[in-house]
């Protein structure tokens, strides 16, 4: 069943009337989380034909007054728009969002997020049917443009503000919100890992039959320690290019920087200095134990490897 | 100096951690290394996948997590995951989760995303994963229709002090074909309509294990994985890493318009190529706690180990007993009878020797039976979880070499770095 939003009376009246008994908070600060972005953009990936738009619902955590809100997922919710009116699939939103909350009860609904470079037509309608799910606090609406209309993703957090007589459903107008990303550890990896792969430039690798490779590149897990090469050699890298830097400074190539210098300085002097003779014990106790760690693991390898071939001489 | 030391190390641990210790098998047992070398299959998820994998078990950490993974398998051995779903962890029965499952399958339809299980994902912690419940329930995954389920496993723990763990893996054939022959076997003794045996642990002894060439590594197969970029997602990968060099400027030192600002440029592109800021984590000297969880782990197993091999030796010592206990008792048996037959003219029967084993096969029907009687022999305890007990002991093992690695290598860089000042 899909309810027709296009005659919301009664539920404006709704949010208004809650609205005067109680003002809604509202966020201030929005936290996303960068696996939102990325399931937006396999949504729109997978759009249906002619449609041009999708909306989905926001999932995520507020803090106790609503002021800070943090958007941990998300989930497509079927909808169906043309100039003159909207359809939101709400059962499937409610229904979803119940699945959903069996696997993580703490995450609610703090908004939804649409495609498009602008705010769409009809998203103070779909705003008014947010707003109810989310009372008493406020709902946030991000727009990202996934068509690269403003040749940019450009992804925008709004919330929504209500003015205008009862009963109005455009009586509501988005003012922009600040939003940042959020990064936790876990996370940053693997967009490290997908960032290797931002430089490639030729887009679709073909396969042996000349088939695009559904417009992607792919790139490999890497070890730990493929991943410490990387950094020594980035870390080396960056030295080099600050020596340069002080090298031309002081031939008088450059003109020298004030602030690069103090910033320089300021790293500089940043650096432990432990004495000598102390460093080697401590360099030579750590190295030991890890080599010995390192010995003991390995006759624990030889062990099950031998204990293996055992079985067949039994 | 202390650099090209410091590399050829790191190339050297990184080597000995991928390698198997390469002892040369003897011709009988080639077929060892020939079980090692997996296809050229791949797995291949998307980004959205790992977040929600990631998302998923760190919620729930310590508990460990399981969901189900969802997409389709391209020409070539490629499966492509495109999509998964947490299955929660209480559930009350099973309609429940099979409910659960359809429902969930029917919303991804609805919204054009593939509903093709394609197989599961769970969380670990350190590797530890070689267990039965999960061999279990990959069996069952393998089993059913789709015989190409793989299973994702998350390491929680080893994410954390590294790079992004999630490795694939399925159980190979000869494994497979084990259980099926087991099942059967199973069922054929004990006919019922209940088509959901399992396998107990003593289903499987050493003879099952040398007749279908089971070792600790062939019984899961791995795939490598990788992770997808679509060209949209590099434009957002842009993005935010320029939002992130917005957002990251400190102090006032790098203002536009500050003395010299084309050679800011240096400093600023320097911070830009930092990507999330976070690729130098890895160069933190942190104390290596995990690598102690770990040893902790291996003692544990060692134990398992050691204790597995105990009750074997004693079963094997009391079969031996029994053993000789028949001998003796057909020798006796049969001098007896000898003297009759001799006495009424017939040839003597052939009295087993004390020094060969006996063999069952050389007696008569009544003696085979009164022996198996009077002398019962234990059966043999399982021998399935001690090969997993092994191949848990073999996977932490490498892991152990795999996180001293880097370690050492940090050790050497921090020398360079300190001396070369």
């Amino acid at each position: 069943m899909a309810l027709n939003l296009n005659l919301p009376k009664f539920s404006v009246s709704t949010v208004n009337s809650v609205k005067k008994n109680k003002e809604v908070e509202r966020a201030h600060q929005v936290y996303l989380n960068p696996s939102v972005p990325f399931s937006v953009i396999d949504h729109y990936l997978r759009r249906n034909d002619k449609q041009d738009r999708v909306i989905g619902t926001l999932l995520g955590t507020r803090s106790e007054e609503g002021k800070v809100v943090e958007i941990k997922s998300c989930f497509p919710v079927p909808h169906f728009e043309t100039d003159s009116h909207v359809e939101v699939d709400m059962e499937y939103h409610r229904i979803f969002y119940n699945t959903l909350k069996k696997v993580n009860p703490n995450e609610e609904i703090v908004g939804w997020y649409a495609t498009g470079s602008k705010i769409g037509k009809h998203a103070p309608l779909i705003q008014e049917f947010y707003a109810l799910e989310a009372l008493p606090h406020d709902s946030v609406h991000m727009i990202m443009d996934t068509g690269l209309e403003g040749e940019s993703l450009n992804i925008q957090m709004f919330s929504g503000i209500y003015f205008g007589a009862v009963g109005q459903p455009d009586g509501v107008f988005f003012s922009p919100l600040k939003y940042e990303f959020s990064y936790p550890k876990a996370e940053r990896k693997v967009l490290e890992l997908v960032a290797m792969s931002k430089g490639d430039v030729s887009t679709s690798p073909k396969d042996e039959s000349g088939f695009p490779n559904g417009n992607g590149s792919v790139v490999p897990l890497i070890t730990d320690m493929e991943q410490l090469e990387q950094a020594i050699q980035d870390l080396l890298e960056m030295v080099r290019r600050v020596n340069g830097y002080v090298k031309r400074v002081i031939d008088g190539t450059s003109t020298p920087d004030i602030v690069v210098g103090k910033y320089l300085m300021e790293m500089l002097s940043c650096v432990p200095r432990i004495d000598p003779e102390n460093f080697e014990a401590l360099f030579q106790g750590h190295l030991q134990n890890l080599l010995m760690v390192v010995y003991l693991s390995n006759l624990v390898r030889a062990q099950v490897n031998i204990s293996n071939r055992l079985l067949w001489v039994v | 100096m202390a650099e090209k030391v410091q590399k050829s190390m790191a190339k050297f641990l990184a080597r000995e951690a991928e390698e198997e210790i390469d002892l040369t098998l003897p011709k009988h047992l080639e077929w060892i290394e020939e079980s090692e070398g997996a296809g050229k299959r791949t797995v291949v998820i998307e980004p959205m996948v790992a977040f929600k994998i990631i998302k998923h078990a760190r919620e729930q950490y310590p508990n460990t997590v399981n969901g189900q993974v969802v997409g389709l398998e391209v020409r070539g051995g490629t499966l492509e995951v495109t999509n998964c779903f947490p299955v929660p962890a209480q559930f009350r029965n099973e309609t429940e989760e099979t409910n659960y499952q359809l429902e969930m399958m029917n919303y991804l339809q609805e919204v054009n995303m593939e509903s093709n299980l394609i197989g599961w994902y769970f969380s670990t912690k350190n590797g530890r994963f070689m267990q039965r419940s999960y061999l279990d329930m990959q069996v069952a995954y393998q089993e059913s229709s789709t015989n190409k389920a793989i299973v994702l496993v998350h390491d929680v723990a080893r994410t954390k002090n590294g790079a992004f763990s999630l490795r694939a893996f399925q159980l190979t054939d000869k494994f497979l074909e084990l259980i099926k022959q087991k099942k059967q076997k199973k069922q054929d003794q004990q006919p019922s309509d209940d088509a959901g045996f399992s396998i107990e642990d003593e289903d499987i002894n050493t003879e099952d294990i040398l007749k279908s060439k089971l070792s600790f590594n062939n019984i899961y197969e791995e795939i490598p994985v990788s992770i997808k970029n679509l060209s949209l997602m590099k434009v957002l990968m842009y993005e935010m890493e320029k939002q992130q060099c917005e957002n990251a400027k400190p102090t006032n030192w790098m203002e536009p318009g500050a003395e010299g600002a084309k050679d800011n440029k240096n400093v600023r592109t320097a911070i830009e190529e930092g990507g999330f800021g976070s690729k130098f984590d890895t160069l933190a000297l942190k104390p290596i706690n995990s690598l102690q969880e770990q040893l902790g782990m291996m003692t544990e197993c060692i134990d398992q180990y050691i204790q597995d091999a105990n009750s074997w030796m004693y079963w094997k010592r009391g079969t031996a007993k029994e053993m000789s206990k028949r001998q003796a008792y057909i020798a006796r048996k049969r001098q007896e009878r000898n003297a009759v037959r001799v006495a009424s003219g017939q040839e003597p029967l052939p009295v087993p020797s004390i020094n060969s084993p006996l063999d069952l096969s050389t007696l008569e029907e009544d003696e085979k039976k009164e022996v198996e009687k009077m002398f019962k022999l234990q059966k043999e305890p399982g021998r399935l979880n001690s090969v997993l007990n092994m191949a848990q002991l073999h996977i932490m093992t490498k892991q152990t070499t795999q996180i001293t690695g880097p370690s050492i290598a940090r050790l050497y860089a921090v020398k360079s770095f300190d001396t070369s000042e």
